[in-house]
């Protein structure tokens, strides 16, 4: 379970402080699918860096089955997994010693990471390509790869960071079946994304993220009914026209102390 | 700490029998799969195996072909001589051979280069040129002019028992006047030869004025080689292909990560960021250290098969000896580099960005290298501790068979120091946000001291703090050696000042830049009456254990350490006893236990078990104290550490530096209050500065005080560690 407890992060740029998420708050329960949706810049990246321990907030927590990711980021870390569009594979290593690693550094004990390994392959049908240098695979196989990576540990969390970014229909089709598994092994999952079309496709509930600032949470239709929108297209729409300064810029920008 | 929401624990979804576990730590794990990875990228293996494999035996056969050349050339000095007649080249040939051989004889050549198919292999061809056959006239002066001969010959009677030479050439050409001076000198020799022959027959005792002998020697061995060698060329070739080795591996496991974005998903995972770096650093330095030893085995193959072992290893040749020391080197510089390569690639975002930082400093870190093979460089204080400039001089020094103990001492720690602290610096950027999204902020952070005080110094900061004191102290330990022109009392107040400034300003100084608390990071905090009594109790009665420890050991070598300070000791008897206790005794002790039990086993506490902390700082203290001036004495090590461990124990038990501050003064002050007064105590039948052992009786009775005074600590320690300002 994830709870995001007024989330913040400011950044330094060229002399003036960027806010990039300000004053965050929301859950994940175990089963659950969250959509964090935003245009880029919305500063979704940048929570999911906060959950996940890898950049301290500011200001604010969160916390990932009772751990806080500021006091206790390793404990944090061995329940999360990542699956993020930019990650890559170990080009000299196949899939079955990329994925014995991983389980490796994630404290997962030899005899336990065979029987981790076995199922991935079994989920992901890996077996084809299993002992094959990781260089060699076609992007697809790559995909399942870096999807089984994420859960060789067998986290309670899953951070899902633009799983869909550069994929064509296909590789799409493949993390929709995966967050429904995800939902069906009682996994909390957080899904961020720009792409609203599928985020109603796969969200349970989903917070619409804009300047930092998370502007309307809920299921999909407390969102219509909220904002008298049919669609998240409309709804973001509406939501940049809301905000005073709907320019180029991507954060808010306040006066350096 | 609570779970909200229970998933089980992973232990707890197999069966207890099913669970197995790793055997070896996990750090080596990670290194392996680090260098399975980089050992099947072809790119390793071009520099591994097929560089060496193919560099070594072209510069071989390169070399030979040069040194074939350069004999060669010698020997193409060829002279041709123009006779008028076949008589005369006769005439020529039965004296010349004669008067050459006198020449020889009066300037024997070396060794190697005695017989030649012509004399010697340095001497010219002559080559005959006249008629071909008897009584066909040649004129030699057309010869001569047009240049078809270097000089013309042509005997003639000039008496009733001697033959006239004429020698003609052209006194334009320098060549010609070389090849005249060469067949002179050889007729010359025969006539003087005749001449004192002549003179000794007729009167024995009558010979000329001068006996003139030329003696060829060769420089004797502890005097750097005239002209460049070779030799000192194979250290930095083998340094260079070592750097080779560890760049691509220090570039594809750091800047190559991030670029591949594996990094995000490491650092992700539940293990230290350091503890990632180090995994990485161990393959870096072992597939450095593969190279080099692919390039050295390659290098004696190749000497062996060429025949250039003498040429490429030094005068004494290829021996295990320097294999093995050479191997020793190239580890300790792997070490060093690797680190270093380490730090600038973990800031590279890419590929292209680490080459960028990386060729600038290995062009700039050239320069030492190929600085130190000029010939005459002579290793020293400054040297010993700039980097890659040490460990080439420490190899050339090793291929030419003359270490230096104290600067090969002073380049191994000062290198593995050097090492650790670009091994930390490096953790420390690896993974960072900055380094892993980019964002500015990042930088600053790295740069930034901390906001809220530390309460001791980081193993970081402890460990920085070694690698800036440990050369600092070999450099103005050496200056301060060779200030000489000024009093006795000036140099114990520029010692002085120089003690407080490194080893107080120095820690004082760093605590200061990383807000450590002052008073907890160097443990001044009060102690009872009692850990003070006890304290000054031990340091009156430490003394005579630290004299006997030094006694016990070769006492040969103990006269050569008086000896050395029997000058400074009588310049020293000139100054007040009041002004050597600040200099020699206060200040030195007040210094040291700030760093070694303030700063730096405050530091190692925080990190380790006190024992070790305790060993560990005592350790350091002796081996700081076996450098004096320009040498090395083991025998102060003992002493020193065994009083460095009662201080360290002290410091630990009371939680105060102060009694141990009071202990370090009362046992400097003592040892030299008592080789001040020497010659009252020789009266008295003890020789405290002889090589004679204390009486039985002192030793008893400063044992059973110390005895007592550890049993105070020991008691009281429990209530010491909550140590409270003494009344």
């Amino acid at each position: 379970m994830i709870s995001v407890h007024e989330l913040t992060r400011h950044f330094r740029s060229n002399g003036r402080t960027i806010v990039a998420v300000d004053g965050l708050s929301f859950r994940v329960n175990p089963g659950e699918v969250y959509g964090l949706l935003g245009p880029n810049g919305a500063g979704k990246t940048t929570t999911l860096r906060m959950i996940l321990g890898l950049l301290v907030p500011t200001s604010g927590d969160a916390e990932v089955n009772g751990f806080r990711a500021t006091t206790q980021p390793d404990e944090v870390k061995r329940r999360i997994g990542l699956v993020s569009a930019s990650s890559g594979l170990y080009q000299w290593l196949t899939p079955r010693e990329m994925l014995l690693f991983f389980a490796d550094l994630f404290g997962v004990s030899p005899a336990r990471a065979r029987i981790r390994l076995d199922e991935m392959v079994a989920l992901f049908d890996l077996s084809r390509f299993i002992d094959q240098r990781c260089a060699t695979l076609s992007t697809g196989q790559k995909q399942r790869v870096t999807l089984a990576r994420a859960l060789m540990h067998d986290p309670p969390v899953m951070l899902l960071d633009e799983p869909t970014r550069g994929l064509d229909v296909i590789g799409t089709h493949v993390v929709f079946q995966y967050i429904e598994k995800l939902r069906s092994l009682g996994k909390a999952v957080v899904v961020s994304t720009h792409r609203l079309d599928e985020a109603s496709h796969v969200c349970d509930r989903m917070g619409l993220l804009h300047h930092g600032k998370l502007w309307h949470e809920g299921a999909f239709a407390e969102l219509q009914q909220v904002t008298g929108c049919s669609n998240l297209f409309e709804m973001f729409l509406k939501l940049l026209g809301q905000t005073p300064e709907s320019s180029a810029t991507d954060a808010e920008v306040i006066d350096a102390p | 700490m609570p779970h909200k929401f229970e998933m089980p624990p992973e232990a707890a979804i197999i069966e207890p029998d099913a669970r197995t576990v790793w055997h070896t730590p996990r750090w080596w794990r990670l290194a392996l799969k680090e260098l399975r990875e980089i050992l099947r990228d072809r790119r390793t293996i071009i520099t591994l195996v097929a560089m060496p494999l193919l560099i070594y035996p072209l510069l071989g056969v390169t070399l030979q072909k040069l040194l074939m050349a350069q004999l060669t050339s010698k020997s193409k000095v060829e002279y041709r001589l123009a006779f008028q007649s076949r008589d005369d080249q006769q005439l020529f040939r039965k004296y010349f051979g004669q008067g050459h051989a006198l020449v020889s004889q009066r300037s024997p050549k070396d060794g190697s280069s005695q017989t030649g198919p012509q004399g010697t292999t340095d001497d010219p061809f002559l080559e005959f040129v006249g008629p071909e056959q008897d009584g066909e006239d040649v004129d030699i002066g057309t010869l001569i002019s047009t240049g078809e001969a270097d000089i013309g010959i042509v005997f003639g009677s000039a008496g009733r028992r001697s033959l006239q030479m004429e020698i003609l050439y052209r006194s334009s050409s320098p060549f010609s006047n070389e090849a005249r001076r060469f067949v002179e000198e050889r007729f010359r020799a025969m006539n003087e030869d005749f001449a004192r022959k002549e003179l000794a027959r007729s009167n024995p005792s009558r010979l000329l004025p001068f006996e003139i002998r030329a003696e060829s020697l060769t420089r004797s061995g502890n005097d750097s080689a005239p002209s460049f060698s070779l030799a000192t060329l194979v250290p930095l070739i083998l340094i260079l292909m070592t750097v080779t080795g560890a760049v691509y591996p220090a570039i594809d496991l750091t800047a190559g990560e991030r670029e591949r974005g594996t990094l995000e998903a490491l650092v992700s995972s539940p293990v230290p960021r350091h503890e990632l770096l180090f995994a990485k650093y161990i393959a870096v330095v072992s597939v450095a250290v593969l190279t080099a030893l692919a390039n050295l085995l390659s290098m004696i193959a190749t000497a062996y098969a060429s025949g250039l072992e003498s040429l490429l290893f030094g005068s004494s040749g290829l021996s295990l000896r320097l294999v093995v020391s050479t191997l020793v080197l190239l580890l300790i510089f792997a070490a060093f580099f690797s680190a270093v390569i380490l730090v600038l690639t973990s800031f590279a975002r890419s590929f292209k960005e680490a080459q960028a930082y990386l060729i600038p400093v290995m062009l700039v870190s050239l320069a030492p290298g190929v600085i130190c093979l000029l010939p005459g460089i002579e290793f020293n204080g400054w040297l010993s501790v700039i980097p890659l400039a040490n460990i080439v001089l420490l190899a050339r020094d090793v291929f030419d068979n003359r270490v230096v103990p104290l600067w090969a001492l002073a380049t191994l720690s000062s290198t593995i120091l050097y090492a650790a602290v670009a091994l930390s610096a490096a953790a420390r950027i690896f993974g960072t946000d900055a380094v892993l999204y980019g964002s500015d902020e990042g930088w600053i952070d790295l740069l930034r001291g901390p906001e809220s005080s530390r309460q001791q110094a980081s193993l970081t900061q402890a460990t920085l703090s070694l690698a800036i004191l440990f050369p600092m102290f070999l450099i103005l330990g050496g200056v301060t050696s060779r200030i000489t022109d000024v009093s006795i009392s000036y140099r114990l107040a520029v010692n002085a000042g120089l003690t407080i400034l490194m080893f107080a300003g120095l820690p004082i100084a760093l605590a200061t830049i990383s807000a450590v608390n002052f008073r907890s990071g160097f443990s001044i905090r009060g102690a009872s009456l009692l850990s003070f009594a006890a304290a000054g109790l031990l340091g009156l009665s430490l003394w005579p254990f630290a004299y006997e420890l030094v006694l016990l050991q070769t006492p040969d070598r103990l006269s050569e350490f008086v000896k050395l300070f029997e000058s400074f000791k009588t310049q020293l008897d000139a100054v007040p006893l009041i002004w050597k206790l600040i200099s020699l005794a206060l200040v030195p002790a007040i210094c040291e236990e700030l760093f070694f039990r303030g700063y730096l086993q405050t530091a190692l506490r925080a990190e380790m078990s006190t024992s070790w902390a305790v060993g560990l700082s005592s350790l350091l203290f002796g081996l700081f104290h076996v450098i004096v001036r320009d040498a090395l004495f083991f025998e102060r090590f003992a002493p020193t550490c065994f009083l460095g461990l009662i201080l360290g124990l002290i410091c630990a038990k009371t939680g105060s530096l102060l009694p141990g501050m009071l202990l370090h003064t009362l046992h400097n002050g003592l040892l030299l209050t008592v080789s001040s007064f020497t010659e009252q105590l020789k009266t008295l039948g003890i020789g405290a500065s002889e090589q004679q052992h204390l009486p039985m009786s002192w030793l008893i009775v400063a044992g059973m005080v110390a005895v007592v005074a550890g049993g105070l600590l020991i008691r009281q320690g429990g209530r010491f560690s909550e140590a409270k300002p003494a009344q």
